[in-house]
């Protein structure tokens, strides 16, 4: 179990990591490299470059910009746990980050990390959907910005194409300071979740989304309006709801109807921490 | 006299090489350092069926930093395969080899070894070899195993069938349809693998022209490897040397021989250079044994007082393409169907097992090996019957347990038991825990929508194993050795055959040498698992640590204590029978201090000093002594355990609440270490139970081959557990020990698998499919 030969640079700024990562080589940004490093010793990604990405220190911030909370890309797990800002203005992902892993884990994976890697069981990513949140790509000499709706493109695949990175995401506080809630079920403590539910519900919105169900974190747009009209709907409804969201899974026999279940119930204990003031309480 | 000393025997020791461990500072198998060692990586089948139609290494050989890439036919010349010793008549058995030959029957099976000079270069190195295949049908169905269209995993024989066996009494249906009330089930056990922290590992060096051949290894029977690996590699065996370092777990996984360990020692045999293999986590999981794997279908007649009246058990164990070696994999099998429903008196008990071939790895001995299967069939039927006729669970049990007055017994299906206390034990439990109050509170909070159960399940052990037990077994379990001396320091070394890979048997031999030859605990010294260093022996399996080699060191010292006072009695002029030996001073009797002398002195003397002796009476103050068959084959333990469990209806989850063991182990040594040995081997039948199940998908891949697929408890996913005992000495020792170590495992499966029944039959469900994951549960439940 060991990686394929590979070299190794680490970046002074975000326009060396971009013009290192614009070469000629497969590059890949190594942050936390808790995914990633796994991934190279079963060799079942082999990059020619690694660009550490950890001494960068202005992506390790975050700060209140606007109208939004702007997490840097490198900011680290445990970081989202502890930071004031985080528990202030978004509750629900000092909330979420209690799921991921353990703390060894915790001290080195990053948000951005996370988001890049787009593991469909992951918390961030559907936290990003409900909050709908921005994400912000630096590449050689140029920028742009993704929504996070636009951003996970299945089982481990993003929006970023060759050459880019990402630096951070912006939550606006409007959203964040919404009532939401994330149940999950995982079959240890710690493990990546089986299946989850993370929902959000301010002045006249719904915002829903799953995760470990299908090869990505999913909106759950029917869900949506189904709260909507009906914000007590029932158990049948629900599932109902979910099974149209959730096509591959509702296809995919005993095992997909089981998540299907799962999930049912744990949207509704979302609802119903919701109801009840969500993680802001 | 001097003072009150402390027992060892009975006192909570703390393990003398814990320090060591924690420190960091143990020498596992990979800290072994041999100068010049090159390092070997396999490439392993990724198919489940497949004929080798053609290797090219010719890329691999050119790769800088690559040494040799070896195959089947370089070996060939070496070794000329292996067949399981343990044979049972009828067993229909398969030769193996260090390298799969021209077919491969699972994946992971080992085909092709890199040797480079580091492991690194040796993985990439695998890449480079390129293998044509001709796909075969694999076999891979259990049930459908003997359909007489069903693919096999060897075509060369008729069918998948490598054994079956009729136990106890044949099948009388009369019983069961006259029956007043008949209970039965279907269970699936699925596969599982055993998960030591430290993965196996061999370092091997031959030393061309001297012809010697040490090896390394990750095991727990050294001496057991030496006489393997000479009669596999046809070497000398009294040029080989086995040791096995400090082990980092076994529960199983290292008492068997495997085949790329065999490839290893014969690759340092073919290119004369010390190599060293280590097996990754994913070969770990991919073909360390796996274990368990049974479809089982049982059934219990009761008559209207709830008396047992007949029992029926059958099985079918997913063997693998091989059987394990040098033990069997029928043992699974056979221990499950008969030792189900040991602890009662039922006046029929029969049961069948079949054995089958399949295109998976190889099933071979796991903690507890059928014991945890036969605990569980039995055990559920039992809390169903008291279910279905009314009847108070542990009442039931009480009404049909064989009476603890009553033994020796011979059990219908030929097992013979001696000391053992059920009775007592599901006593004890009951003093442990308020069960009906327990039942009550789930009964109340049943109404607030909080699915809570509670289940017990007792059971028998066979521990300890001896030389006759198997002595069908080619040169599997020996008699065991032990030497004994004192130094000039008075210091007492011991070298013993038995072996530690953990659970502490240093600690237990050197508190009963403390104990009976009478010097404080710290002054005694093991070393174990050099076959150069101990007396012969079959090293540590079946829990028989303290057992065999807790005995063994009492014998032994009550012989070295005699000469040592013959001696001291010499010196003091004074008879042997007036002296005794307390903390390492030796004293007439009733004399005041100064009177004596100490252990220390008096091997000075004898070391440095002989002539203060007597004319010509040499003092040997060291001993050899063996153990043989001073008692019956296997040592029985038995045992009860309750696991209270909370079940979540909607989602499937099941969380433990709290656990309750209360096992017989006879004497009891080093409380500690039984209780760690319970604990752990608790944890262990919860991941079976719960979490632990190697996934193959019907083309015969491993779905799940790494730790974040293949779920192991973790320590946050256990409940606090409760360790009582009753001890009933083992009548047939001095010590009276039994063995312990496998206990936790056999009990736990059965008690959770209760717990979770009882929890879910109000809801007229049932689960009797291992592990209880959610899915299952939700399908249980009528949910899906
Ligand atoms: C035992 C264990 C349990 C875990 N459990 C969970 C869990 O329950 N929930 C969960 O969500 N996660 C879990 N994880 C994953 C963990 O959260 C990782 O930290 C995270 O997925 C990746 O973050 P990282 O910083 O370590 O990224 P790395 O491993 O360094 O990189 C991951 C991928 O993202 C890319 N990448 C990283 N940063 C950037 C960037 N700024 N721009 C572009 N690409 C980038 C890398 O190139 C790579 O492809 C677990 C991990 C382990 C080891």
């Amino acid at each position: 179990m060991k990686p394929r030969p590979f070299a190794y640079r680490r970046a002074t700024s975000v326009e060396e990591a971009c013009s290192l990562l614009d070469g000629p080589v497969d590059a890949r940004v190594i942050a936390g490299g808790q995914s990633l490093v796994p991934m190279m010793n079963l060799r079942l990604v082999s990059p020619g470059l690694l660009v550490d990405i950890g001494g960068l220190a202005e992506l390790q911030r975050v700060t209140l910009a606007g109208d939004a909370l702007h997490i840097g890309a490198l900011v680290r797990h445990r970081q989202v746990e502890t930071d004031l800002l985080v528990a202030r203005h978004v509750p629900l992902l000092a909330s979420a980050v209690r799921h991921v892993a353990h703390q060894a884990v915790r001290n080195r994976g990053t948000l951005g990390g996370s988001l890049c890697h787009a593991d469909p069981a992951a918390e961030f990513p559907a936290c990003m959907l409900v909050l709908e949140a921005t994400l912000h790509i630096a590449s050689s000499g140029s920028e742009r910005t993704v929504a996070a709706g636009d951003f996970f493109r299945g089982m481990f695949a993003t929006a970023l194409e060759p050459g880019e990175m990402l630096t951070g995401v912006s939550i606006p506080l409007t959203a964040a300071r919404d009532r939401a809630a994330l149940h999950e079920m995982s079959r240890r403590h710690g493990d990546l979740a089986l299946a989850g539910i993370v929902g959000r519900r301010g002045q006249g919105v719904q915002r829903w989304a799953a995760f470990g169900i299908e090869d990505r974190a999913v909106r759950l747009f029917h869900l949506e309006t189904v709260l909507a009209d009906r914000p007590q709907a029932g158990e049948a409804e629900m599932l109902a709801a979910l099974a149209i969201d959730l096509p591959s899974t509702a296809g995919a026999g005993t095992a997909g109807r089981a998540k299907l279940v799962i999930a049912a119930e744990l949207a509704r204990r979302c609802r119903e921490d919701i109801d009840r003031a969500g993680v802001t309480a | 006299m001097t003072g009150a000393t402390t027992k060892a025997v009975g006192s909570s020791h703390r393990r003398g090489d814990a320090t060591l461990f924690v420190g960091g500072r143990g020498t596992y198998i990979d800290d072994v350092a041999v100068p010049g060692v090159l390092h070997v990586a396999f490439l392993r089948s990724p198919h489940a069926h497949a004929r080798i139609v053609a290797i090219r290494t010719a890329h691999a050989d050119a790769m800088p930093g690559v040494v040799r890439v070896v195959t089947a036919a370089d070996l060939a010349p070496l070794c000329k395969g292996w067949q399981t010793s343990q044979t049972y008549p009828g067993y229909v058995l398969r030769t193996q080899y260090p390298l799969a030959t021209d077919r491969v029957v699972f994946v992971g099976q080992a085909v092709v070894a890199v040797v480079a000079e580091s492991r690194a270069l040796a993985e990439d190195a695998v890449e480079l070899v390129e293998i044509d295949w001709e796909l075969l049908p694999p076999a891979c169905d259990l049930e459908g195993a003997m359909a007489p269209d069903a693919a096999r995993a060897h075509p060369d024989l008729a069918g998948n069938l490598a054994y079956q066996a009729d136990v106890g009494d044949p099948e009388n249906r009369a019983l069961f349809d006259e029956a007043a009330c008949v209970v039965e089930a279907a269970f699936r056990f699925n596969r599982q693998t055993v998960m030591p922290m430290e993965t196996r590992g061999v370092v091997a060096s031959y030393l061309p022209g001297d012809g010697s051949l040490s090896v390394y290894q990750s095991h727990t029977a050294p001496h057991q490897l030496r006489s393997l690996y000479a009669t596999h590699l046809g070497l000398d065996e009294g040029r080989i040397r086995v040791i096995c370092p400090h082990v980092g777990g076994s529960f199983g996984a290292k008492i068997h021989l495997y085949s790329d360990e065999v490839a290893t020692v014969a690759i340092s045999r073919l290119i004369g250079r010390p190599v060293k293999y280590i097996a990754d986590r994913m070969e770990a999981l991919l073909a360390d044994i796996h274990a368990r794997e049974q479809i089982v279908t049982a059934k219990l007649a009761l008559d209207a007082e709830g008396r047992f009246v007949a029992w029926r058990a059958e099985t079918r164990l997913a063997m693998g393409a091989f059987s394990t070696h040098p033990g069997s994999s029928v043992q699974e099998a056979d221990e499950a169907v008969r030792l189900a429903m040991a602890p009662y008196r039922v006046p029929h008990v029969g049961g069948r097992l079949e054995v089958v071939f399949q295109n998976k790895n190889i099933v071979g001995q796991y903690r507890g090996v059928g014991h945890p299967i036969a605990a569980a069939i039995g055990e559920h039927l039992i809390e169903k019957a008291a279910a279905a006729m009314g009847f108070d669970p542990v009442a039931l049990r009480l009404a049909n347990y064989v009476p603890d007055d009553a033994y020796p017994v011979k059990t219908r299906t030929g097992i013979d038991l001696d000391a053992l206390s059920h009775q007592a034990c599901l006593r004890r439990l009951g003093e442990i825990i308020d069960i009906p109050a327990l039942r009550a509170e789930n009964e109340r909070l049943r109404g607030e929508g909080i699915h809570r159960g509670f289940g017990i399940a007792c059971f028998i052990e066979r521990t300890a194993t001896n030389a006759p037990s198997n002595a069908h077994i080619r040169k599997a379990t020996a008699q065991d050795g032990i030497t004994l001396s004192v130094d000039p320091s008075g210091a007492v070394r011991c070298a013993i055959s038995v072996t530690d890979q953990g659970q502490g048997t240093h600690t237990v031999v050197a508190q009963v040498i403390a104990d009976e030859l009478g010097v404080p605990f710290d002054r005694v010294r093991i070393v174990s698992g050099d076959s150069q260093a101990t007396p012969y022996g079959s090293g540590v399996r079946a829990s028989r640590g303290t057992a065999v080699g807790g005995e063994l060191a009492l014998q032994a010292s009550r012989e070295l204590r005699a000469v040592i006072l013959e001696a001291a009695a010499q010196l003091l002029q004074t008879g042997a029978e007036r002296l005794s030996m307390t903390d390492g001073m030796i004293f007439p009797a009733g004399s005041e201090e100064g009177n004596g002398i100490s252990l220390a002195d008096l091997a000075e003397v004898v070391h440095f000093k002989p002539q203060l002796l007597p004319r010509g009476a040499q003092v040997s103050l060291s001993l050899s002594r063996h153990l043989g068959h001073d008692w019956p084959a296997l040592v029985p333990t038995n045992g009860v355990q309750a696991s209270l469990v909370e079940v979540d209806v909607r989602t499937g989850a099941v969380r433990l609440l709290r656990h309750w063991a209360v096992d017989d182990f006879g004497t009891i040594v080093n409380p500690l270490l039984v209780a760690e040995q319970v604990r752990g081997g608790i944890a262990q039948g919860i991941g079976q139970a719960l979490f632990e199940e190697l996934v193959y998908d019907p083309g015969g891949q491993v779905q799940n081959a790494t730790l974040a697929d293949y779920l192991v408890p973790l320590a946050s996913d256990l409940p606090d557990m409760v360790i009582d005992h009753v001890e009933t000495p083992w009548p047939h020792s001095v010590l009276g020990a039994k063995g312990a170590g496998e206990a936790g495992t056999t009990g736990a499966v059965g008690a959770v698998l209760n717990a979770v029944n009882d929890a879910i039959r109000p809801l007229g469900a049932s689960i009797t499919e291992l592990p209880m994951t959610p899915e299952r549960m939700l399908a249980a439940l009528n949910r899906l």
